[in-house]
């Protein structure tokens, strides 16, 4: 085992690479210009493949050869046409195309075989796979993947290793295009990510575009009088497809420009019809912040949202750490400094910082290299001389020892643990501290031992592990030197970013629920096996199936608003036998470092096993099915809008209506998405559904919730009390009551709102069907019928009719035959609706 | 939500359970740290069980890290249950030996919800192999739940309940004889023993499945008298269901079991004259009434030590089968032939009792062995010693039946007290030691009075009891006042 050491900052406009050595990084700098970072640009030329900033500087020459930004569709199945080749490429491809330049930095010989590579902390499984099959197609053996946050973090807490940090921090991220907020804790000297939002779809290539469409489109527009010329600009391979990409570049230029200056020019020329234009635009740093003022806003708020959660206020956030790119503009940092009260920390340099805390990480991570040191540099002379030369050394015994250790730590002692491979017998080990200060004398080899090494403070510890033989000679190849820097933060683990549930059956509510499986910021990897229940029988050979789902999202949302990331069906042609409802299901879930997805179910009744391991890297978005996710969230926030404003909550309304008027501000892009669609928008539109749909969950917070469970309360009370008084169908409605709050418990513990409505929905359906079951109240409804105007019945004759009827039967107490009379009067009313129908609800199989 | 034993990996990281005491929980995350980042995975497999850096160091960040500490070196050092936990393996007969750990409430908060799933889990395996003795035996761990994990815990059990409920309330008298299979656990009356120990949040199910058991009995009591009377015994059992539907049962059963007499046999000499008195006997293992104290044949003493028997929670049994002779099966564990009832008590149940008509009973000790006699009337256990050669006298006022409990105190342990009897029903009534399920109401109205039988005035007792020892063993008779109750057959004690 050998630590990986490389870490390498994986961006969306620039990329770099840095490698830990002895308690500090160094990052490498491009041996060509000698800059640090490599624009994440990939170029296609007819002879060869240009990475960098020389590939972007063909964006204004060949832009159709020239790719940027495709880190926002990692995990895409977006493909690239490359005209020079005529073949497409993916954004996997391309990104490895970029690690493999960066590994190109690296002086000295050395080629990393092993890195660890930053993601946003927003990266869903997909996302995160990609980057990994990316590294991996880059070259690399192995691949680290860790967020980006803990990476600054880790840069920015290690480069003043005597302060003290102890307290809550805010991590701010805005990259070229993606944003994250993390919220770091530092307690007894121990870093944790204890929490995250972010959003992949916010970064400066919006800022870019933003620009492009809301600034200098409008001037075309204006001198050329084209009304549909963004639609004609924004079409993949249109006419103006040179002059998008110039436009792109000319922005991003822009909005440098204006980080430093108060104002800034866009000259370009192009031909539009027939006509050649000469257009010079002026961007003020007003106008432009403007542009940005709603994005940066959305950041604030997912800003406050993680101290709501957390239960923190400004006050209690030391400082507001800067990284990324985009928050050199001026506009972002005033904003921060206004909109948090909390004091910004400008300290910490944006661009090196991950690449810079990737190899902190990587400093305590092992690989297995594919050749053993000694074949590494070898040199055969020297190999031979060494065998001539020295034919009194002791026998090497043939015993191979693996320390693992922490190379960073807060703590005034670090523990060493060996493992040793072979045979151990009578040899000893010694290890010493280089000041002297630390020995732990001759101590017999064991196939396992721990030492606690005491560390000075504040610097580099440097501890020789010497290997002895039965006659105390020294076995100089297997003594080994560690080197231990303390006042420096090391990070167990990356934690996982999102919920990750496992989808099953809400048979009661005729849908289907999620239930966590890993929580969100627990330290990866995990393991956990689920023993379930199967909830309908499947025959063997039919073609119902169980729906194993794992999702990766928020557990109280809706499925809907999750990310599929691994799903097995069993199909009855699939068993051997039939499955019982009720028998016994084990689903073992396993996710990795770099979160891979591995399941494993057992149907304990058949005695099967069903493996599969969901690498997915490669998110399809259909833009038909966004558009009925898209309806069918609307239909459903305008609904509670509805019931709030009938229940006089004007908080609740406001904030769902603020939900839906933001699901509405992506209605018409939507709607003028095309298929081929070159831009992201479909992605920022998927991502923005998502995020709404959650919000929309947990609208109201414990407050609806609490409502809700003391209406479901007042509810079943209330038809428990109705029951006995109930005069026709008792048994079967009392059946039904005691079915319908015989998981009253579970609905009561929910988080989810749309739960919880269901279950009263159901029980107001109930108490309908008691008191049209009890003769008093048919009585009291009857009257109420009897005195209603020829207007509330759709046939007032008919009605006349019958109220004679049911008439008589009362008088004549045949209450049986009256009840009968009342349900048919009650059907003639105007907006009578008729009683609940069955659902075709077919669920997962999973109870 | 599985357990895994923090001890099983603090081991394998170098702190031994007698040192986790002891070392700083720093230092065990260190360790912890140092073993996981050796791992190409980063998970470590221990004796089957997987354990990751987030569950370690999850549990050693614990707030309450030291409580827990102490939980799961309890657990280390209970390995049976470790094993349920870990493994959903569970050993019935060595559960015993960890039972008294639900009463640390510190413990009980950490277990229950590993205990919950494991709970559901092997009840769930009861439940499957219909083994509803075991099943009852296993719902007392309940204990161990907290309410907010009952729910879970108790999945299984609602699921067998709701299985129960549609089979009894869609049979009729015809496809009940495609459903013979299903309809086998309820044949054996141990599950009424089941019904009655569920919590009280299923205990809605009790009085929804008597519903449906009543109605199925009803409608298959000409197509099937002997399942009829079968499913009714088991019906008889149940102490948990409405007082109504009690009475409902009574009547309904002494109706079958009339009607079963007639049809099946032919023999009413076998039977009590006096109408409804049966005598039950069952020989228990694990009693121990040894700590109570005793009066001598005086007024019964109403004893707060044995406010651990619960009169609702102790009783049930299974019913010997008419006619066969042969014991129902009793799960996995013995069959009633194969048991050796080293221990006691004996158990007399006393049904249907005639009001005066039988009052007082006497019970004759002729051994030379004092027997303790606990009575268990209406909720209320009075607790006698009869003497060697002496008599107990019984009138109990306001109740009608009676259980008693006789406990030898048999100084040779080479007799043993075994049922041979193939012609009378048994009940059997089951405890559990240190139990407490509820506290007993001891209503001063409801005493039994004990009344002073002089052995000269026993030829005018409408009940004798009597106890011989004979070289065989002891045995039982009876004589009633209207005829003779002669159980010539009653439980024999064998060297």
């Amino acid at each position: 085992m050998r630590p990986v050491n490389f870490g390498i900052d994986l961006g969306t406009t620039n990329s770099l690479i840095g490698r830990f050595d002895n308690g500090s990084v160094t990052v490498y700098q491009n041996p060509i210009g000698h800059k640090e970072t490599l624009a994440s640009v990939v170029a296609f030329r007819s002879d060869r493949i240009l990475v960098g900033d020389k590939a972007r500087e063909y964006m204004l020459k060949d832009a159709v050869n020239v790719f940027g930004g495709f880190k926002r569709r990692m995990g895409t199945d977006e493909k690239y046409y490359v005209v020079n080749l005529d073949e497409n490429v993916t954004p996997v491809q391309l990104s490895a195309y970029v690690l493999q330049e960066l590994q190109r930095f690296v002086h000295g010989g050395e080629k990393p075989e092993a890195a660890v590579i930053t993601i946003p902390a927003s990266f869903d499984t997909m996302q995160s796979n990609a980057t990994h099959t990316a590294g991996r197609e880059a070259g690399l053996k192995e691949v680290f993947l860790l967020q980006e946050p803990i990476a600054a973090s880790l840069a920015y807490f290690n480069q003043a290793p005597g302060e003290d940090h102890e307290g809550c921090w805010i991590v701010y991220d805005l990259g070229g295009g993606t944003f994250d907020v993390a919220l770091v804790q530092i307690k007894e000297g121990e870093m944790k990510v204890v929490d995250h939002e972010g959003n992949n779809f916010l970064g400066g290539l919006d800022f870019d575009l933003m620009i492009v469409e809301q600034l200098i489109v409008p001037e075309i527009v204006r001198q050329t009088g084209i009304a549909d010329f963004e639609t004609e600009l924004s079409t993949a391979y249109g006419p103006y497809e040179k002059l998008y990409y110039e436009l792109l570049y000319k922005a991003e230029e822009a909005k440098k420009e204006l980080s430093s200056y108060e104002a800034t020019e866009i000259e370009f020329s192009t031909t539009i019809g027939d006509r050649r234009y000469d257009f010079n635009v002026t961007i003020d740093r007003a106008a432009f912040n403007q542009l940005l003022e709603k994005r940066v806003e959305e950041t604030l708020s997912m800003l406050r949202q993680v101290l709501e959660r957390n239960q923190l206020a400004a006050a209690d956030i030391r400082q507001l750490i800067l990284v990324g790119g985009s928050t050199f503009i001026p506009y972002v940092q005033e904003r921060l400094e206004l909109g948090t009260g909390i004091p910004v920390n400008k300290s910490v340099d944006p661009t090196t910082a991950v690449a810079v805390g990737a190899a902190y990480y990587a400093a305590n991570k092992y690989y297995t290299p594919s050749v053993s040191p000694v074949e590494e540099h070898a040199d055969i002379g020297s190999l031979l001389d060494n065998i001539v030369a020295a034919p009194e050394q002791p026998e090497e015994p043939e015993v191979q020892l693996v320390l693992s250790y922490s190379k960073m730590s807060k703590e005034p002692e670090e523990v060493l643990l060996v493992k040793v491979n072979g045979n151990v017998f009578n040899y000893s080990y010694r290890i010493v501290r280089a000041d002297g200060g630390f020995d732990t004398g001759f101590m017999a080899l064991k196939a396992k031992f721990t030492e606690f090494l005491p560390l000075l403070p504040g610097v580099a510890n440097v501890f020789r592990l010497t290997l002895y033989d039965g006659q105390n000679r020294e076995l100089p190849a297997l003594g080994q030197e560690l080197t231990i820097t303390h006042g420096q933060y090391s990070i167990a683990g990356q934690p996982l970013p999102k919920d990750i549930c496992i989808e099953v059956d809400d048979r009661e509510n005729h849908t289907t629920k999620l239930e966590l499986v890993f929580e969100k910021n627990s330290i990866l990897p995990l393991k956990k096996t689920l023993y379930r229940e199967i909830s309908k029988t499947i025959k063997k050979g039919s073609d119902d199936k169980v729906i194993i789902n794992i999702q990766e999202g928020d557990r109280y949302a809706r499925p809907l608003s999750n990310l599929t990331i691994g799903c097995i069906e069993i199909q009855g042609k699939d068993l051997k036998s039939d499955l019982i409802k009720g028998s016994d299901i084990e689903i073992q879930l396993l996710l990795s470092d770099n979160r891979e997805l591995s399941t494993e179910v057992y149907l304990v009744m058949t005695g099967q096993e069903f493996k599969n391991v969901f690498a997915l890297s490669e998110k399809c978005i259909s833009v038909a099915r966004l558009r009925e996710q898209f309806n069918d969230l609307e239909a459903e926030i305008r609904k509670t809008v509805k019931g709030f404003n009938y229940e006089e909550n004007e908080i609740w309304a406001i904030q769902a209506n603020s939900l839906l008027d933001g699901l509405l501000s992506h209605k018409a892009s939507l709607h003028k998405l095309k298929d081929k669609e070159r831009s992201d928008k479909k992605y920022v539109i998927a991502e923005a559904i998502g995020r709404i749909s959650q919000e929309y969950d947990k609208i109201g917070g414990n407050e609806r919730l609490q409502q809700l469970q003391a209406e479901y309360l007042h509810a079943r009370d209330y038809a428990e009390q109705q029951l006995p008084a109930c005069d026709f169908e008792q048994d079967r409605l009392k059946a039904r009551f005691a079915q319908l709050v015989q998981n009253e418990s579970q609905v009561l513990r929910t988080r989810n709102p749309s739960i919880l409505q269901k279950a009263i929905g159901q029980l107001n359906d109930l108490i309908w069907e008691i008191l049209t079951n009890t003769t008093s109240y048919l009585i009291v409804y009857f009257h109420r019928l009897k005195a209603a105007g020829p207007d509330a019945f759709t046939n007032y004759g008919a009605a006349q009719s019958i109220v004679r009827m049911a008439d008589k039967a009362l008088e004549q107490e045949r209450f049986f035959e009256f009840r009968q009379h009342v349900y048919n009067l009650s059907h003639l009313l105007h907006n009578a609706q008729s009683m609940a129908g069955t659902t075709d609800f077919k669920g997962t199989g999973i109870g | 939500m599985a357990y895994q034993s923090l001890i099983r990996f603090l081991d394998y990281a170098g702190v031994a359970p007698e040192a986790v005491a002891t070392t700083s929980i720093t230092r065990m995350k260190k360790l912890a740290q140092a073993e996981f980042a050796l791992q190409p995975g980063g998970i470590i497999t221990l004796e089957g069980i997987s354990f990751t850096s987030n569950d370690v160091l999850q549990e050693l960040d614990h707030p309450d890290v030291q409580q827990r500490l102490r939980c799961h070196l309890l657990l280390w050092e209970h390995k049976d249950l470790l094993e349920l936990l870990e493994q959903d393996h569970l050993n019935m007969d060595r559960m015993d030996q960890w039972r008294g750990l639900c009463y640390d409430v510190g413990f009980r908060n950490f277990i229950s919800s590993y205990f919950a799933t494991a709970f559901h889990s092997a009840m769930t395996s009861l439940l499957g192999n219909k083994d509803l003795y075991n099943a009852s035996i296993w719902i007392d761990y309940l204990a161990f739940v907290l309410p907010e994990d009952e729910e879970r815990a108790l999945r299984s059990v609602r699921l067998f309940l709701e299985d129960a409920l549609k089979l009894f309330r869609n049979l009729n008298d015809t496809s009940y004889r495609d459903r013979m299979e299903e309809l086998k656990v309820w044949r054996d009356d141990s599950w009424s023993l089941f019904i009655d120990k569920l919590p009280r949040s299923l205990m809605p199910y009790a009085d929804e499945l008597a519903n449906a058991i009543i109605n199925f009995t009803v409608r298959i009591q000409k197509a099937d008298r002997k399942l009829c009377f079968e499913l009714s015994s088991g019906l008889v059992g149940l102490q948990q269901v409405n007082y109504s539907l009690r009475g409902l049962i009574r009547n309904n059963h002494e109706i079958y079991r009339k009607k079963l007499n007639r049809g099946v046999f032919n023999m009413p000499s076998l039977y009590p004259v006096v109408v409804g008195l049966i005598i039950l006997i069952r020989v228990l293992s694990g009693m121990d009434f040894s700590s109570s104290s005793s009066g001598n044949n005086t007024e019964g003493e109403y004893q707060a030590t044995m406010e651990g028997l619960a009169y609702q929670g102790i009783r049930l049994f299974f019913n010997h089968q008419y006619g066969t002779g042969q014991p129902p099966a009793r799960g996995r564990k013995q069959s009633l032939r194969n048991v050796v009832f080293s221990d006691k008590p004996v158990y007399l149940f006393l049904e249907n009792w005639p009001g005066d008509g039988l009052s007082p009973v006497a019970l004759v000790n002729n051994t030379r062995e004092r027997i303790k006699v606990d009575l268990i009337s209406a909720g209320n256990v009075s607790n006698v010693t009869v003497g060697s050669h002496d008599i107990l006298g019984i009138q109990p006022e306001r109740e009608h039946n009676m259980d008693m409990i006789l406990t030898f105190h048999q100084e040779d342990p080479r007799l043993t007290v075994v049922p041979e009897t193939k012609y009378l029903q048994f009940l059997f009534v089951s405890a559990e030691p240190g139990r407490v399920r509820h506290n007993l109401n001891f209503a001063k109205e409801e005493r039994v009075s004990l009344p002073l039988i002089q052995p000269s005035s026993l030829k005018d007792i409408p009940l004798v009891m009597t106890i011989d020892e004979r070289d065989s063993g002891y045995v039982f008779s009876l004589k009633g006042k209207a005829g003779a109750v002669n159980y010539r057959t009653l439980p024999a004690a064998k060297k």
